[in-house]
């Protein structure tokens, strides 16, 4: 079977397009297992084709931009979307970009920058990461509280069904409740449902002013709380984020490293006047608040330099965490508490363990040292967030939730209800075999 | 028809008090703000959670048909009984559980009123974006149901982007929570997007989490009139690529200027053929410079006249004028019919002209009111309901509407939901691939559709 597979993906994609040595495959893969091949198809049309013969044969696929997961992948097929990478159209008189699914991310923001327009959401996997994955992580990330989490920006998408039918919603309107809304449902399905192919993605303005403005601190406390003045002075940045010492000892800013200590990062993003007050009323701040160094960028260059080190930072410490990463929300107003709750539970909390907040969104990512046992800190965490309202992110979260609430009969209905909708979508459960394990 | 064994029960779980079955109540209860009207069974008002759920489990025992209701101001009949069905009315289920500004949550019962939400906020200093027109009388369940939108909504967005959380009772009267108070807390599927917009089809709404935001420290409302219709979508066009997304861009038409000054007694020039309502809101210190800007635009497009509203209490009558405006148009004609249809931005002008053909295709007055900014339009069709033949017309008006929008590469609905009005033309909006994944979400929460059967897709017996 597995020769004849390989003899009809070669004929759907082309074999340049099909890599079946192992050592080859391993530029294409996250992840242990080993799929059969990686097929690389040029369009909607050869991406049906293929997921058409990997639903006769049962055969499980999995799809990346650049890399896929290789999780459960064992015989399986990985699709990498990376040649169908164009940006289709820039619409400006609607705002619309249409987009092929594994064009690159910043590549993306950076085109339409140059044309004065601007796409939110930040890469979900720094410089590599793809529009599609962007869509099917469908993460929040910290621009999600001025600007929406990536959901926002879809108006549209083009979808081939795990059963190999082409689906297509939405249209160039920022109103849309035609239907059920299988536009923004896709957003953060994680390829479970099938393969996007296409999106249309909504566009602002590009920001007519941005300023960044670098503190650091003495301790996480004292930066937790120049943060929560931010906010108490109704100063809702475009990021507000605050990385532990260990973190914000990589970053550079401007000319070179500033004095150590926890730092509070502030992105601001809007109209000439308020930017530059808002920047003034910041540096003040900072300095009223006894930072121990505080910084403002006003150059594009230094400006875009600087956060796209925060991505590569975030990108590399979540990289290295694999599972470890612990991420879990209680709102803006509890991150005082739970910092101070933290710090109870991580005795290296500002040294050997990694920490990112994004201050809007009341999101904490820590990344525990391997000094910690993960599950028992874990526990510790999700107690932690819920006392404060909060919980874990994403599905561990929700289990944890019902776990410690006793809400069994709850977790059972959703597992239910979702395996349900999945199965509905992809009836003999072909694609993404790591996702919902 | 309940029989006295079904009232019985039903009273047991609500209570005397919470349960109508006579037939003044019934037609009471039997229309929404569509034309249509239909007798329910009952209408049965739940004060809980529990309670709703009781009810559906007992619906599910004795196979009756459910029909959730809030405040019964839909426009597409998602909220109309159907065939021997029983009403779940929520609009008893009124509470504010929590308003915790600081974390930028409210946390509501099913039923409660948008604006009476909006007054508990304005002590906070706080607000909640989506406000559709009917945000005095609708409830935020029914907002949920249709993913309301508003004038707002170019800058705010709409419903879905303001909802974190939802507690529901599934068809089977199961009950789940999905998302929370934080993003990011969906288990698998973000679940909360896929019910908020299904018209009350998947499950019913007893509790939501809303998201709320401060009010903004300055806006400025503008009022710019013009000669001609094209003049006013030029602004439009130019304002969004100045690079300035206002929070509104309201157009009304001659004929909607006429019957609004009517009712408001603004003194708007009569023989004025559109007028735009514009408000940006942000720092103080920007928004005269964009102030500025947008009149630059507006008289660039030839507009007659400019104005900036120098009081709130001027920014008000304005908002009245606008708010008021369709049941203005009762000065003309006893019936309208509303519809929805959203376009590209860029096509405003080609629906103008679409829509201007039609009214003069079927003899008929048609007012154009539009949220401009997002290409959605208002048509109203002016008619009488008891002149078979004008109904005919504008039956046939509003399918030439639909059409028109979606060759445009529009939408037929932008914010009133499909219901039971547009179902029969789904077809030409989505292929049998997305009908059929519309079948599939369906099922996947109601296989023997006893939750507002017969709205937005028909099941076939699952096979």
């Amino acid at each position: 079977m597995q020769d004849k597979l390989l003899e009809k993906l070669t004929s759907v994609v082309g074999a340049e397009h099909l890599v079946e040595n192992p050592a080859q495959m391993g530029a294409f893969l996250t992840g242990a297992e080993a799929p059969l091949a990686v097929v690389l198809p040029g369009g909607t049309a050869e991406v049906a084709a293929v997921i058409t013969l990997c639903n006769d044969l049962g055969v499980k696929l999995c799809v990346g931009g650049h890399t896929v997961s290789s999780k459960g992948l064992s015989g399986g097929v990985a699709m990498v979307l990376s040649r169908m990478n164009r940006v289709l159209e820039i619409d400006h008189e609607n705002l619309v970009a249409e987009v092929e699914a594994g064009a690159l991310h910043s590549m993306f923001q950076q085109q339409i920058a140059e044309q004065g327009l601007y796409f939110p959401p930040e890469p979900y996997g720094g410089e590599g990461s793809s529009i599609g994955a962007c869509i099917s992580a469908g993460d929040l990330d910290c621009k999600s509280f001025l600007y929406g989490p990536p959901r926002t920006y879809v108006l549209g998408f083009e979808m081939v069904l795990p059963t190999g039918e082409v689906l297509n919603c939405g249209s160039k309107v920022i109103k849309n409740v035609s239907g059920y809304d299988l536009i923004h449902f896709i957003v953060g399905s994680r390829g479970t449902l099938g393969v996007i192919t296409k999106v249309l993605l909504k566009l602002l303005p590009l920001p007519e002013a941005r300023r960044t403005i670098i503190g650091s601190f003495a301790s996480l406390a004292k930066a937790v709380q120049v943060a929560q003045i931010i906010m108490e002075r109704k100063i809702y940045p475009a990021r507000l984020n605050l990385l532990n010492a260990p973190l914000a000892g990589q970053l550079a800013p401007g000319s070179g490293p500033i004095a150590a200590g926890p730092q509070v990062l502030v992105d601001l993003e809007g109209f000439q006047n308020s930017t530059e007050h808002l920047a003034d009323e910041l540096m003040a701040l900072f300095r009223l608040e006894g930072a121990r160094d505080a910084l403002c960028l006003d150059q594009p260059a230094a400006i875009d330099d600087f956060w796209r080190q925060w991505l590569q930072l975030k990108k590399a410490y979540h990289d290295a965490a694999q599972d470890r990463a612990i991420d879990f929300l209680v709102g803006p107003a509890h991150l005082a508490e739970a910092l101070n709750g933290l710090e109870k539970l991580v005795a290296d909390l500002d040294s050997d363990s990694g920490l990112i907040v994004h201050i809007l969104n009341g999101n904490l990512r820590l990344f525990p040292s391997p000094a910690h046992d993960l599950p028992a800190l874990l526990q510790e965490v999700n107690r932690l967030a819920l006392r404060l309202g909060g919980n874990l992110a994403g599905d561990l979260g929700y289990r944890l939730k019902c776990e410690e609430l006793r809400e069994n009969e709850m977790w059972q209905e959703m597992v239910a209800l979702t395996d349900g909708i999945r199965s509905r979508f992809d009836p003999k459960g072909i694609l993404a075999p790591g996702v919902h394990q | 028809m309940l029989t006295q064994a079904m009232i019985k029960e039903l009273t047991a779980i609500v209570g005397s008090q919470n349960i109508i079955t006579n037939q003044a109540g019934l037609a009471a209860y039997g229309y929404d703000a569509t034309l249509m009207a239909q007798r329910p069974v009952g209408i049965v008002f739940p004060r809980s959670t529990e309670d709703t759920s009781a009810l559906v489990k007992y619906a599910n025992q004795v196979g009756l048909v459910m029909v959730p209701r809030g405040a019964g101001t839909n426009l597409s009949g998602g909220s109309l009984p159907l065939e021997n069905s029983l009403v779940v009315c929520l609009s008893r289920m009124t509470r504010i559980l929590e308003i915790d500004p600081k974390n930028f949550t409210a946390t509501v019962e099913a039923g409660l009123v948008n604006f009476d939400l909006q007054e508990a906020l304005e002590k906070y200093g706080y607000y909640y974006p989506p406000d559709p027109a009917s945000y005095k009388a609708s409830t935020l369940g029914g907002n949920i149901a249709e993913c309301s939108g508003g004038p707002r909504c170019f800058k705010y967005g709409v419903t879905r982007d303001y909802i974190l959380g939802l507690e529901v009772v599934l068809p089977s009267g199961k009950i789940i929570e999905v998302g929370g108070k934080n993003f990011k807390s969906e288990f698998r599927y973000d679940m909360t997007r896929l019910l908020v917009g299904s018209e009350g089809t998947l499950g019913l709404v007893t509790k939501a989490i809303l998201r709320i935001l401060p009010k903004p420290f300055a806006k400025r409302t503008m009022l710019a009139i013009y000669n001609k219709v094209e003049d006013a979508s030029r602004t439009v066009a130019d304002i969004v690529a100045a690079g300035i997304i206002p929070t509104t861009l309201e157009m009304m038409d001659n004929l909607l200027i006429n019957t609004a000054d009517e009712h408001v007694k603004l003194g708007l020039p009569r023989d004025a053929g559109a007028l735009l309502i514009i408000e940006v809101d942000g720092y103080e210190v920007d928004l005269d410079k964009q102030v500025r800007l947008i009149e630059e635009l507006c008289e660039k497009a030839d507009v007659r006249s400019f104005k900036v509203a120098t009081s709130q209490a001027e920014a008000d009558q304005l908002w009245l004028a606008r708010r008021t405006v369709i049941g203005s148009v009762g000065r003309r004609r006893p019936s309208y019919s509303l519809q929805d249809v959203t376009i590209p931005r860029s096509t405003f002008p080609q629906m103008v002209d679409a829509i201007l053909a039609c009214s003069r295709r079927y003899d008929l007055p048609i007012g154009i009111l539009a949220h401009a900014g997002d290409g959605n339009f208002h048509p109203l069709v002016l008619f009488d309901e008891r002149d078979a033949s004008e109904v005919e017309r504008v039956h046939k008006a509003e399918v030439d509407l639909i059409r028109d929008a979606l060759a445009l590469g529009g939408t037929m609905s932008g914010e009133h939901g499909i219901g039971v009005l547009k179902k029969e033309y789904l077809a030409w909006e989505f292929s049998e691939t997305a009908i059929e994944a519309f079948r599939k979400i369906k099922r996947s929460f109601d296989p023997t559709a006893i939750l507002n059967r017969g709205k937005i897709v028909d099941l076939a017996a699952e096979g």
